[in-house]
């Protein structure tokens, strides 16, 4: 028995070598620049949305030179985002920052981290993807109004499918555009895809709706002619050509809007002037050529806030989204 | 014809100067990182992704291929001489790949694995080739209860990897079961046996349950049990020189497996580690000597190599036609075509048909690259079990790290790394045989997800279940594949 005692014992102290070991905290300037690379922090895997979004905008700030030192991704995967909130906050530099979307609003209304979107600093919000409801091509539904009353008639016809878990953002909208159309909680059956984000399962016919975002692939479906997209869930009608013709929720007489943004936050406790650092950068990025070209190869729209506007958003966003959590029962 | 025009021109970017180069940079790149332990293709395809920026879209595609199927190619090497698999998708190579190894046949069975692999990657090509604009449609021809019927056949087999005595068999696969229920439930958002720790939320990832319980494990046991002379001949290479007689025995799993493992590629809720469990099974049902797999079998390592080849092709199918990945490799895959600008999609065949065929004609010579590249070499590369073994067992523990720390960058799964690892070795020394813990892992979140999802949209009736022969089909081979084996030993008895 020795013998594994120690073996184990070795494993702990090269273990816990490799730990963390926390960092310094820079003081503060009236014109703060970083002095070290940037850490640039996807609180999520390699390949996922917060770090290809990490990914393309560290790409064009390096590429575009908008920053003196240099920017680099790490990932910080697991607890839908809470293990790299908390690596964040427990190292409090202002040189790593990182990216998020509306997911971090659901994820910590649901309880998932200790920490709040009030714990952090909003920088700059960058991009947005728009919700969307679509139907197989030969469905009978053409549109939004349509679909809302045949469901209300017989609801135990329909089935949903997103990719997101209930109370993530594919499973909200639709509750929130479900109720109001009058149709009851209890009466809604949502299936979560979580491999494939529900697309197979509309195509072959197993589901009718599918609840999911723009920049989810479904607008490549639609120009196969495989679905039809019932409506977006932006204010107003989107400009780009390929997506112009979709309809909105708000003009078939919805009043529902889902966005999920796209933006990047700091540490809890920046100062004023390592916050209009990045949020210049940001804007820089927003504004740039390369930006732009991406945000058309990712079916994402421009949606530039700084740091005041985005805080005042982020709270209107708890506001509403944390009524539906509650009727949904999964607030913590 | 327009798939015609397609192809030559595919082939016409595939055998340009710059295509072979891509492919060569690829598939080098993705074998030298698939060959060591614990680093698998996620990690060989995050690591190419900023190399890409910038590049041809269909170059960088077709190197990033490269890198995909040649990690795979070459992670089955550090399964058979070491017990470490470097992906999910070669866990089932060491069932048979490692016990021939440490019978000192090591250079017989990385050529198999190596003769397998692309056996199993050029039948796919040529499938993908010739039925690309069909399978789109077969890709989406399985609903949850076609899944969980298709999961439920490979939990069957369950018993069938005992090693003897199935009770310890079913405890190992609930063990199995209750890992994978750990994290947010994917049908309710509710968290389950989280503990209220954050580490849990998404789960325990895979290889830190494949890599604990099968290179940990062995390790440990090695370091214990030192003194065994027994040891000794590992170090023994053997040759990697087939005979016609081996020929013969691989070529029937080799044929079968190409076609199954293609197919589960397609299905973009499977993906290859399932193909490769599934291939497994499979061939140890048909086999006449189901008792040599485990043990050392041919067959058991040609199955699941042909297969996980196949599939990590087929797989490319509902990446390029629908822009969904089968598994988390593909995942990160899809994550780099995005940044290149390439948009995935029904339409792809069409709008760029140079970049969708001469991905599919860069995996001719890839393959073909491969096994020139890695036949070769197998005499240098067997050559890691003459390093003296408290060197080697130090490599692998520190690889065996690497692999998982690079893959999550999380203090907390080197802990679980090595918490599943005294599990493997209490296993071990228990004779609890680690393969249905792994088995009941795979299969068993796709499992109960799908079987769900399905009694939620036929609104509980188990009619869905009965009513559809895709279903009905499986459901009744996963119920013979239970009595059949019983109702053999039944016979023999009288």
């Amino acid at each position: 028995m020795r013998k594994i005692f120690i073996l184990i014992v070795s494993m702990f102290i090269l273990l816990t070598a490799c730990s963390q070991t926390a960092s310094t905290v820079s003081n503060e300037d009236k014109e703060w620049k970083p002095k070290r690379p940037i850490e640039m922090v996807a609180p999520a895997r390699a390949g996922g949305g917060w770090d290809t979004f990490a990914r393309v905008i560290s790409n064009v700030i390096m590429e575009q030179e908008f920053m003196e030192q240099s920017i680099g991704v790490i990932n910080k995967p697991g607890g839908t985002g809470a293990v790299g909130w908390a690596y964040i906050q427990k190292i409090q530099d202002p040189h790593t920052i990182f990216t998020t979307s509306t997911t971090m609003v659901f994820s910590m209304l649901a309880g998932n981290s200790q920490y709040s979107w009030d714990d952090m600093t909003p920088i700059a919000n960058l991009a947005a993807d728009y919700g969307i409801i679509a139907v197989r091509e030969d469905a009978p539904w053409d549109s939004l109004t349509e679909l809302m009353d045949d469901f209300k008639e017989n609801p135990e016809k329909f089935t949903v499918a997103g990719g997101n878990t209930p109370g993530g953002f594919d499973h909200v909208q639709f509750i929130s555009l479900a109720m109001e159309a009058g149709i009851q909680l209890e009466d809604i059956s949502y299936v979560t895809d979580q491999s494939s984000g529900g697309l197979p399962i509309l195509l072959n016919g197993t589901v009718d709706v599918l609840s999911s975002k723009l920049g989810s692939g479904v607008v490549e479906q639609y120009r196969a002619g495989e679905i039809k997209i019932l409506a977006v869930l932006s204010e107003e009608r989107l400009e780009a050509d390929s997506v112009s013709q979709f309809p909105t929720a708000v003009e078939q007489g919805y009043d529902t809007v889902f966005i999920n943004w796209r933006g990047v936050y700091g540490p809890g406790g920046m100062t004023e002037a390592q916050v209009a650092y990045y949020e210049d950068v940001m804007r820089q990025v927003s504004e740039s050529d390369q930006f732009a070209a991406i945000r058309d190869q990712f079916g994402w729209e421009e949606m530039f806030m700084g740091s005041e506007e985005y805080t005042e958003f982020i709270r209107q966003e708890v506001e509403s989204n944390s009524k539906i959590m509650e009727e949904l029962g999964l607030l913590n | 014809m327009n798939s015609f025009n397609g192809i030559i021109e595919g082939f016409q970017v595939a055998f340009s100067l710059e295509g072979m180069l891509f492919v060569a940079i690829g598939v080098l790149i993705g074998t030298v990182i698939g060959i060591m332990p614990g680093l698998g293709p996620i990690t060989a395809i995050a690591v190419m992704i900023p190399i890409t920026y910038g590049m041809d879209a269909t170059f960088a595609l077709v190197m990033m291929a490269g890198v995909y199927y040649g990690s795979i190619f070459g992670s089955s090497t550090s399964s058979i001489l070491l017990n470490t698999p470097g992906a999910a998708s070669t866990v089932a190579t060491t069932f048979d790949g490692y016990p021939l190894a440490q019978r000192g046949e090591a250079g017989k069975a990385l050529a198999i694995a190596a003769i397998a692999s692309f056996v199993g990657g050029t039948v796919a090509a040529i499938f993908l080739m010739l039925f690309a604009p069909i399978l789109a449609g077969l890709a989406v021809s399985f609903g949850p209860a076609e899944y969980f019927a298709l999961m439920l056949l490979g939990m069957t087999a369950i018993s069938s990897l005992s090693e003897g005595s199935s009770i310890r068999a079913f405890i190992s696969a609930v063990l199995g079961f209750m890992a994978v229920t750990i994290g947010i439930d994917s049908q309710t958002g509710t968290s389950r046996f989280t503990f209220g720790n954050v580490n849990f939320l998404e789960g325990i990832d895979f290889l830190v349950i494949a890599l604990g319980l099968f290179a940990l494990a062995e390790v440990t046991y090695l370091i214990i049990n030192r003194r065994d002379r027994s040891f000794e001949k590992i170090s023994n290479i053997g040759s990697i020189r087939l005979s016609k007689k081996d020929f013969k025995e691989i070529s029937g799993p080799m044929s079968r497996h190409s076609v199954l493992g293609f197919i589960i590629g397609i299905l973009p809720g499977a993906g290859a580690t399932i193909a490769s469990f599934m291939s497994y099974v499979t061939e140890k049902r048909l086999s006449k000597n189901p008792e040599e797999f485990g043990k050392g079998s041919l067959k058991g390592l040609a199955a699941p190599e042909t297969s996980t080849n196949a599939a990590s092709t087929g797989s490319f199918v509902p990446l390029l036609s629908l822009g969904i990945p089968g598994s988390g490799t593909t995942a990160v895959l899809l994550g780099a075509l995005l940044v290149l600008g390439v948009q995935p999609g029904p339409l792809l065949v069409s709008e760029e048909p140079s970049l969708f065929w001469g991905v599919i004609a860069s995996m001719y010579i890839g393959n073909i690259m491969l096994l020139i590249l890695n036949l070769p070499l197998i005499p240098y590369i067997a050559k890691v079990l003459k390093i003296p073994r408290p060197l080697l067992i130090s490599l692998v523990l520190t690889l065996c790290m690497m692999g998982v720390y690079v893959i999550s960058f999380s203090t907390f799964d080197l802990y679980l790394l090595l918490f599943f690892g005294v599990l493997g070795y209490v296993m071990k020394s228990l004779r609890f045989p680690a393969a249905p813990f792994i088995l009941a892992f795979v299969l068993g979140n796709l499992l109960e997800e799908n079987f769900r999802m399905a009694l939620t949209i036929s609104n509980g009736s188990w009619m869905v279940f009965l009513g559809n022969p895709v279903v009905l089909a499986l459901l009744l081979l996963s119920l013979l594949s239970i009595v059949l084996p019983n109702l053999r030993r039944v016979k023999k008895k009288i």
